[in-house]
């Protein structure tokens, strides 16, 4: 069941792959839709994307879990993350392209596994603060606690590994000579992949309200311990498992 | 309505593939070999035409292949060049392919290359990136048999989104 819907996944995106292609190119030949199709197709694709693995849902989810929190922090976080996401994937393509002319691939297949193991470090790092923090409010046994800086730690940290995705579309932008409008785009991706990004760290939210969690005190606390598990299980992944430094 | 957010958790955060390079995968099943021929979706072929295409002609002269092929391509042989083959028993690796040459037609980049055929009656050829960073992407009109009965199925591997070509000879 889960490689057919892994094909059609990755169906959907090659959909939107090729279409944000397509219109790309209609811009030169005078469309004047193109450039609004490219910006809806753009936060569409954002949001499907962020549906698969490397864009910080795992994190949010752990770190939610661990530090309940108010849904309007939910939403900075997810938004948050998906904004440094691609922020430092506009950076990669624009250094790549402008400094170094080399494609941005190239150059983020080089700065890639250093920055994810980079990440995983500070992840554990984190993890071991939100351990100290979760024995600190033991004694608080449901809703919420106060909303805490670290989560500017967890966006920082999910964010700073740039997202292909972003890349290759404000590259492609670039070589048509529509830098404007793929740095544009980038952003309506970005806004998409914020929405998934929020939703998983919502879903977790909820399942916070659930009655089970909200009556038994000890769930409370078994379930933060849980999350802090993950984000620290997430940095350990990161760290012996960086992005393949293979040519693509 | 527990269960439903249990379930909304764990697909929070599932590993449903994304991948960034689309490769849609022409197969020819040919009597002494089978021809295999990537063609790159548009987006990463103006990636690696700005990496190969020196000259900025467009095109891919010799030397732009020779050197596409040992700095892009041959990166690929670790990993089997996405492609193993299955003998009812297990999965083999495919290290040595031949006649290697790429282009550059309609605003998308093509690999073509060749591997030897197994000497086996019935195989399956299984397409996939264990990385899941590229899709390969194989539609029944990709498949070209001569003499021989092969088809394009699906591939149930766990969390890879795959297809296979079955041959019988």
């Amino acid at each position: 069941m889960f490689s057919s819907l892994a094909i059609s996944f990755a169906e959907a995106n090659r959909y939107f792959n090729a279409e944000l292609s397509s219109h790309f190119r209609s811009i030169d030949e005078g469309s004047s839709s193109a450039i609004v199709l490219i910006f809806a197709l753009s936060f569409a694709y954002g949001v499907l994307h962020a549906l698969g693995p490397g864009h910080g849902k795992a994190l949010v989810a752990g770190y939610v879990l661990a530090n309940p929190s108010k849904k309007m922090h939910v939403f900075q976080l997810g938004f948050l993350i998906a904004i440094v996401h691609a922020i430092s994937a506009l950076l990669v393509t624009l250094v790549a392209h402008y400094l170094i002319q080399v494609s941005a691939m190239k150059l983020f297949r080089s700065v890639n596994p250093p920055l994810f193991q980079i990440s995983g470090a500070f992840i554990i790092l984190l993890s071991f603060w939100l351990l100290y923090e979760v024995w600190q409010s033991r004694k608080i046994s449901k809703e919420r606690v106060n909303p805490h800086k670290s989560r500017f730690g967890v966006v920082l940290l999910a964010g700073i590994v740039p997202c292909p995705g972003v890349i290759t579309l404000c590259f492609f932008a670039i070589t048509l000579g529509h830098m404007e409008i793929g740095i544009i785009a980038a952003f309506f991706m970005s806004l998409g992949m914020g929405l998934s990004i929020s939703l998983a760290g919502l879903l977790v939210h909820a399942f916070q309200k659930s009655r089970l969690v909200v009556t038994q005190p000890r769930w409370f606390w078994v379930l933060r311990l849980l999350g802090v598990l993950c984000v620290m299980a997430l940095g350990i992944f990161f760290l012996l498992n960086p992005v393949s430094s293979r040519a693509f | 309505m527990k269960k439903l957010l249990l379930l909304g958790w764990i697909c929070a955060v599932s590993l449903f593939a994304h991948p960034h390079v689309f490769l849609d995968t022409y197969v020819d099943v040919l009597p002494d070999k089978i021809d295999i021929r990537w063609v790159f979706d548009e987006m990463s072929s103006s990636m690696l035409m700005e990496d190969y295409d020196k000259n900025r002609d467009k095109k891919l002269d010799a030397n732009e292949v020779a050197f596409m092929e040992k700095d892009h391509f041959k990166t690929l042989e670790p990993y089997s060049y996405f492609m193993h083959i299955f003998n009812g028993k297990e999965e083999l690796d495919i290290h040595v392919v031949h006649d290697f040459n790429a282009l550059f037609e309609k605003k998308k980049l093509i690999y073509t290359f060749s591997i030897e055929k197994p000497h086996m009656k019935k195989y399956e050829l299984r397409f996939y990136d264990p990385e899941m960073f590229v899709a390969l992407i194989l539609k029944k009109k990709f498949l070209t048999c001569k003499t021989i009965k092969c088809a394009v199925e699906g591939y149930d591997a766990d969390f890879y989104y795959a297809y296979k070509v079955v041959i019988q000879e």
